[in-house]
């Protein structure tokens, strides 16, 4: 999934109106973001899914509530572990990494 | 293996006989005839509530299904945009010419143009004849159903059901 | 720890929490609604599709559009609305919440709870892969943030929120390969059904996920058929190119803050799990406590929003904004639209649900 994922035009919402984008920085990649929209949302949109690995068998884990309750999106977001990405905003120049186990 | 709507998504023939909102094959005239496909009994009225001529009955007991009087139905299509389960056909049968008119509520992108020739689908999705789009009314804000009109042979009549503009969709005829 | 005064306290800012404030306020009562999420509407906003109901209430308006609705309303009587506010607990004292990083206990004289729902989650080799995700997820990425979350999807469920979310990801462009269900017929209304079935969609009965594979995410489905004793039949497995596993096997309420203070609570299947019982005014077993919404039973939105507004009556009645008599008035329309949308061969069993609720309050007062 490497061409964007966007929702440009639908038959209910209209055409998407333009945001501001922004940079991030995915494992030092930097990825482009709508500002003000979650931090997975934006990973997701640049065919990124791994957002957390487990620590004792190594598994991948990405968005599954969406709604920052299941804590299967949780990243290290500026040096912080444990940020619910799926409930995070982008900020521009924001380093996000995977976190593998409790990190 | 069961059929009928409750198992497969798709109504029985019997199940389309029985229901109140659908007219008689021989009451459908050139002008236009709703065909309301509302089998089951879900608290719903706005068929009802935005009819112009009362052809629609439901009553104070909203979960009752829907009745048509063809008699009183002018073919309109106002129900068509307006039904929440998008259950709603108009049908029009134009003897003269052998074809068969048919409005569909549709809510896919992309939408058709006037011209085009379309798949019209079945009930299972599956192909059945190539249609010729009449006429498009497009959603007008986000609230009402983009009412696509089209036509094709006679012979289809009650089995076409929709359209298909869907590219990855093609496959399934 | 700081205190904070208020006359009416509503938790969750969805349906039934704004209905609620809305009643409330109109009643004369001064209302703050406290929120965890950064929006007003709650699940509503991923609702794109036309609502059922009375055409003089709401019906055949699209979810995002009743939320915008109710919030204009809200704002404009003054109701206050505290976002990004979690309320951890309610106790003795107040309601215990954390605001802007700060802990906060709000003396609230009523509180109604309309904390809303969780979605339930199943297991089968691979669903913890990425790609696979609950139903308001994918919802959410679509309909709000407007990023597809997949290409190829497979639903799990066929209730209205599984044919409802099939529905949505074909308008947003996605490709739905099949709704798999594992009872042997669909669970949601017969028009959701026919919707997806129209769009050449497949909903398989009486089948399961046997596995998702894919190496760091979900490359394809495998489903299986299960035989009248509830076995895998061999043999009948079928393969997906799927990318992303929808599930939608119900909700819950969420009901931890109700547990907390003390409510009593009675298991209702049909409603999705333990439910605080209440009296027809929304008012749970512990007084001044109110509950509405999905926390009191998981059911449709439409069901959510006349709680809450008899919720907000009630609690502003309580307060001693208006008369019992008036109370009883106002809510008269809403026990009666409740009455009507819990009808039907869907929903009748849900009257009963709700007799039962009434039943168990009564005898909880003695």
């Amino acid at each position: 999934m490497s061409q964007s994922m966007r929702i440009t035009d639908h038959p209910i919402l209209g055409a998407d109106e333009p945001k501001k984008k922004v940079t991030i920085y995915y494992e030092g990649t930097p990825i482009e973001a709508n500002e003000g929209e979650p931090i997975a949302i934006a990973l997701a949109n640049a065919g990124i899914r791994t957002l957390y690995v487990t620590e004792k068998m190594n598994k991948p884990r990405g968005i599954f509530c969406g709604q920052g309750r299941c804590g299967s999106c949780r990243m290290i977001v500026d040096g912080v572990p444990d940020v619910k990405t799926c409930s995070t905003p982008v900020k521009d120049g924001m380093r996000v990494q995977v976190q593998h186990g409790l990190a | 293996m069961h059929d009928g709507i409750l198992y497969t998504g798709v109504p029985n023939r019997q199940e389309l006989k029985n229901a109140p909102g659908i007219p008689a094959a021989d009451s459908i005239g050139a002008g236009g005839t709703a065909f309301i496909e509302c089998l089951q009994t879900i608290a719903c009225n706005p068929c009802e509530a935005n009819c112009p001529t009362g052809a629609i009955s439901i009553g104070a007991q909203i979960s009752n299904r829907p009745v048509l009087d063809a008699k009183k139905c002018v073919g309109c299509g106002t129900c068509v945009s307006k039904c929440p389960g998008l259950a709603i056909t108009v049908i029009a049968r134009k003897r003269d010419d052998a074809t068969t008119v048919l409005s569909l509520p549709y809510e896919y992108f992309p939408l058709p143009s006037a011209g085009d020739t379309v798949a019209a689908v079945d009930r299972e999705g599956r192909f059945v004849c190539d249609a010729n789009v009449l006429n498009v009314k497009p959603m007008s804000a986000h609230q009402s159903t983009s009412v696509v009109k089209i036509e094709f042979p006679e012979e289809y009549t009650f089995k076409v059901k929709s359209i298909n503009t869907f590219h990855w969709r093609s496959n399934n005829g | 720890m700081k205190e904070l005064e208020r006359e009416i306290l509503i938790i969750g800012a969805g349906p039934a929490g704004i209905s609620a404030a809305i009643e409330a306020a109109k009643a004369g009562a001064k209302v703050t609604v406290a929120d965890e999420h950064d929006t007003i509407g709650g699940q509503l906003y991923k609702q794109i599709h036309k609502f059922f109901g009375a055409a003089d209430n709401h019906a055949g308006m699209r979810g995002f559009e009743i939320a915008r609705k109710l919030e204009q309303e809200a704002k404009e009587l003054g109701v206050e609305f505290w976002l990004n506010t979690v309320a951890y607990g309610i106790f003795k004292e107040g309601v215990g919440i954390v605001r802007d990083g700060d802990n906060f206990i709000v003396k609230a004289k009523k509180v109604i709870v309309a904390a809303g729902g969780i979605e339930n989650t199943t297991a089968f080799p691979g669903s913890t892969l990425p790609g696979v995700m609950l139903a308001g997820a994918a919802q959410t990425m679509t309909n709000i943030h407007r990023v597809l979350p997949g290409k190829r999807m497979v639903v799990v469920g066929s209730g209205n929120v599984g044919l409802i979310v099939a529905y949505q990801m074909l308008q947003a462009g996605a490709e739905v390969l099949a709704v798999v269900e594992r009872d042997d017929h669909i669970g949601g209304y017969g028009v959701h059904a026919e919707k997806i079935r129209t769009a050449g969609v497949p909903i398989l009965t009486d089948t399961i996920i046997k596995c998702a594979s894919g190496k760091t995410s979900v490359e394809g489905v495998t489903t299986v058929k299960l035989g009248a004793d509830g076995a895998e039949i061999a043999g009948s497995e079928q393969e997906f190119n799927a990318d992303t596993v929808i599930m939608a096997v119900g909700m819950a309420p969420l009901t931890e803050l109700l547990w907390n203070i003390g409510c009593r609570f009675e298991f209702i299947g049909e409603l999705g799990g333990y439910v605080p019982v209440h009296n027809e005014f929304m008012q749970t077993s512990v007084d001044g406590i109110y509950a509405a919404g999905d926390i009191t039973g998981v059911e449709e939105a439409s069901v959510a929003m006349e709680e809450g507004c008899i919720a907000g009556i009630a609690a502003a009645s309580a307060c001693g904004h208006i008369s019992a008599e008036e109370c009883s008035a106002r809510c008269a329309s809403h026990i009666d639209a409740l009455a009507v949308l819990e009808s039907g061969e869907y929903d009748g069993e849900r009257s009963a649900a709700r007799a039962k609720k009434l039943e168990l309050y009564k005898a909880s007062e003695k």
